[in-house]
């Protein structure tokens, strides 16, 4: 190897040994990138957010609470960063809701269609405009929205299809409603048959009405304050005489028996399945999934790291107590009433009839 | 696209090339080298197996940063209790840990003020642990402008340290669930829901945030830390929670739940590290530690180096202490997984690391001037390989890496090679530490805690606590404070 070989050789390895410094040096010479990380960013998943945002932008944009006189004055249109935000009125709303062909048109024109006096969506009716509603709101069969808010009632009928979100005081859903965001209400929700969601929320949500095929809930357990916990290995059925004055872990299976009442909250490693009438003052914590029989009460909160199935007639939360549900896949049969909020991975699902899930 | 997929096939080949040839050189020696025809000296056949044990020690956590990184960047993400946004919430208090803390409490407090939990359920009590400047004045100043909000604790004497200071404020109050931050922590405040909602599990015995520092731009050593604290949370932490391991406690930004700190005997004061020796007692006693990626908490990191010695110096005296009251006991729990017992033997061994790869690096620079035999060049060439992997880009600082990416901000990637310095300087500080402490329990010597020294400049809030504080000192009977100078400054 000859001189010009070794020296090649030598500044060739030098290259590659101090090549990852040249962009090194730079950046601690002339930072690009030194400031701390931005944290608390769970604000946008909160449940609320986006229907909270919305309220507050129309509240900047007509006041707190416009009257009717208020709203006629503002005019037709109005301008929020550039963008037209289009105000309907009685008389034209109607005109174009009776076709939707109209709202269509707005829904390209503009962000937001806001709706001074009680508005109706036409059957059909397809928009990508964000719509709130000054005071109730009728959505048509078949309408496809992006999202809606409503400061009074709204009411869905079947088969309606939300893309993103919507929130109102109260909501009553036809059957067949799918939204594929959230659905939140100030003070109830009425979901009908096949309903779909992702996630919802709201002081109390119900599920149709009382199925009564099955037995009704006993009253949801206050919650106690205990110091006792049960460890179980295996997998293990919970009889009443076992436990009922503490936590209860199962490193397994786990099978509450009818009628059991549990002041405690529930942990189990595999599946966890309560029978009939178990009422539960405490948490459900499943690593797999968690079965819930007809006329359960349970505090909650409920979480499954796979999917929870709630039977007839259940109870989850209670109106003092709120509580959550969380797991990937929700099945919520006919009559039951959840207190506070369900957020799943992938979607939940109300189905009345009675069907085989092989668990 | 053809030259794409070229490129790819030449690249897998020559991973694996680089792979194999030490590999295959160990081998060559080796089948070179019979036994019969080679007398191995006493001291060599001691100094080979000594280095083979470092080799695969070294492979271990090669392997475990691998699969940390992997999992956290393709693997199944569980955060299951980070939705939950109502519930029965439980009875809280927040400890404020503070010893000297005049530069920083205020801020804190003021943070505390304006978290969303319930407040007929929230208890906020500074535990103020014999501090000699004026901790206490401003503490108190704070608490009377709120009235109802703070329970301060003035811890006046007794053992120091932070063990001992919580197990005093912990006798105090009756709440359910403990949460601690220290002083110079500034949570958000949606925090402490985040963190006390795990607590629904009744498994769940501590929780832990993620540690986010504040004073990042400072200087290079502030950046390498971020860097550093970036890949211990976002990647190492967040994958032991992924794949059931043994997430740790880091005894601030977490909680602890009263039952279990009753059964596994409370806080035990001749800890350094009360929190790791907390998250190992539980986890032998059937608790699980979670850690919550998403609950993030500003702190402030050290800013000179000499601190930065002192605190990682801590911190290996602390972790060594804990690793030898729990390793035998976690090993040998049959009650525990045996992924739970693995993980959490290695979690205890990390700050052994480093004087045992400085005792690898002397015993292969030996080996390769006295041995006679060849096969130690394809061990020391194998050596070589994962050494450079534990240390490269490949291991340790592809969690680094694989953290930046996802915390969205890439550009600090940038100063990964010069982790490289800190590295260094952590891995001869912990050595040192480890020898003294030896040296200290040879010579029955007690532990000491040193408290980290701040850097904050005082704010607003604290500078309005100390103007009050001043008024207060100011009068009459009142001995005059010597901050006045740093309030007119």
């Amino acid at each position: 190897m000859n001189n010009f070989s070794q020296l090649a050789l030598l500044l060739t390895t030098m290259l590659l040994v101090f090549l990852p410094f040249i962009p090194t040096l730079y950046e601690w010479l002339q930072p690009s990138d030194d400031a701390a990380l931005p944290i608390d960013q769970n604000a946008t998943h909160e449940l609320r957010h986006f229907a909270d945002s919305m309220r507050n932008l129309i509240a900047h944009l007509l006041g707190p609470e416009p009257t009717s006189d208020a709203l006629h004055h503002i005019g037709k249109t109005l301008f929020h960063n550039g963008t037209q935000v289009n105000v309907l009125h009685d008389n034209d709303g109607l005109d174009m809701l009776a076709t939707g062909i109209a709202l269509q048109a707005a829904g390209k024109l503009a962000h937001i269609v806001i709706f001074a006096d009680i508005a109706k969506i036409a059957s059909g009716c397809e928009t990508m405009a964000d719509i709130f509603a000054m005071r109730d709101i009728h959505v048509g069969p078949s309408a496809h929205l992006r999202s809606c808010c409503s400061k009074g009632y709204m009411r869905l009928a079947q088969n309606v299809l939300i893309h993103r979100w919507i929130d109102a005081e109260t909501i009553s859903a036809g059957r067949d409603l799918v939204v594929h965001g959230r659905i939140t209400a100030l003070r109830s929700i009425k979901f009908s048959d096949h309903s779909q969601f992702v996630r919802a929320g709201a002081p109390i949500m119900y599920f149709g009405e009382k199925d009564s095929r099955y037995v009704s809930a006993v009253a949801v357990p206050l919650p106690v304050t205990n110091n006792r916990r049960y460890l179980f290995d295996g997998d293990t059925t919970i009889l009443e005489e076992m436990v009922n004055d503490g936590d209860v872990i199962v490193r397994g299976s786990a099978q509450i028996a009818m009628e059991c009442v549990i002041s405690g909250s529930i942990k189990a490693h595999d599946f966890l399945r309560l029978q009939e009438n178990v009422s539960v003052a405490g948490s459900l914590i499943s690593g797999k999934g968690i079965v819930i029989g007809a006329g359960c009460a349970i505090l909650g909160p409920l979480i499954s790291e796979d999917d929870i199935i709630i039977g007839p007639n259940s109870i989850i939360g209670s109106d003092l107590v709120p509580t959550t549900v969380i797991c990937r896949r929700l099945i919520v049969a006919q009559g039951v009433i959840i207190y506070g909020v369900v957020t799943t991975q992938d979607s939940a699902h109300v189905v009345f009839e009675e069907i085989s899930f092989g668990i | 696209m053809k030259n794409v997929s070229r490129l790819s096939q030449l690249g897998t080949w020559f991973i694996l090339l680089t792979m194999a040839i030490p590999l295959l050189s160990s081998a060559q020696a080796l089948r070179i080298e019979e036994p019969s025809q080679v007398v191995y000296s006493l001291p060599i056949r001691i100094m080979t197996c000594m280095l083979a044990a470092i080799v695969l020690m070294l492979i271990v956590f090669t392997v475990r940063h691998y699969i940390f990184t992997l999992a956290r960047l393709f693997g199944r993400q569980r955060q299951p209790y980070l939705d939950i946004e109502m519930g029965n919430w439980p009875e809280i208090v927040i400890f404020i840990a503070a010893h000297n803390e005049e530069q920083v409490i205020a801020d804190s407090l003021t943070a505390l003020l304006e978290v969303d939990y319930p407040r007929d359920k929230l208890i906020i009590m500074p535990v103020n642990d014999r501090s000699t400047d004026n901790t206490r004045l401003i503490i108190d100043r704070i608490a009377d402008a709120n009235p109802g909000r703070f329970h301060p604790f003035h811890r006046i004497d007794g053992r120091p340290g932070k063990a001992a200071a919580l197990k005093d404020a912990t006798a105090m109050v009756g709440a359910e669930i403990i949460v601690i931050f220290d002083a110079d922590y500034l949570p958000a405040r949606g925090l402490i829901k985040q963190l006390v909602a795990p607590m629904f599990d009744p498994e769940v015995g501590a929780v832990m945030g993620r540690v986010v520092p504040l004073n990042v731009g400072h200087n290079l050593l502030t950046r390498l830390l971020d860097l550093e604290r970036a890949g211990g949370y976002q990647v190492d932490q967040a994958a032991r929670m992924n794949l059931g391991l043994v997430p740790q406690y880091g005894g601030t930004v977490g909680a602890v739940r009263r039952r279990a700190l009753e059964e596994i005997g409370g806080w035990d004061i001749e800890m350094l590290a009360e929190d790791t020796d907390i998250t190992f007692r539980l986890l032998r006693n059937g608790w699980k530690t979670v850690y919550q990626n998403r609950s993030e908490c500003y702190e402030e990191v050290p800013q000179t180096w000499r601190v930065r010695i002192g605190q990682i110096s801590r911190w290996s005296r602390g972790h060594n202490q804990v690793m030898t009251k729990n390793i035998i006991k976690l090993i040998f729990n049959r009650e525990l997984l045996l992924r739970e017992r693995l993980d959490g033997a290695i979690l205890l061994g990390v700050f052994l690391m480093s004087p045992i790869l400085i005792v690898g690096w002397m015993l292969a620079v030996a080996m390769f001037f006295i041995s006679p035999q060849h096969w130690v060049i394809g061990w020391l060439a194998f050596f070589a390989l994962v050494a450079h992997s534990a240390l490269g880009n490949n291991a340790a600082f592809f969690e680094i890496a694989a953290a930046t990416y996802l915390d969205g901000h890439r550009n600090r990637i940038r100063l990964l090679p010069l982790s490289m310095l800190g590295f260094l300087i952590s891995m001869v500080t912990i050595s040192k530490a480890a020898f003294y402490q030896l040296y200290d329990f040879l010579r029955h010597r007690e532990l000491v805690w040193h408290k980290t020294e701040r850097f904050r400049r005082m704010t607003i809030a604290t500078s309005a606590a100390y103007v009050d504080t001043v008024a207060l000192a100011t009068a009459p009977g009142v001995e005059q404070e010597p901050l006045l100078e740093n309030v007119t400054q």
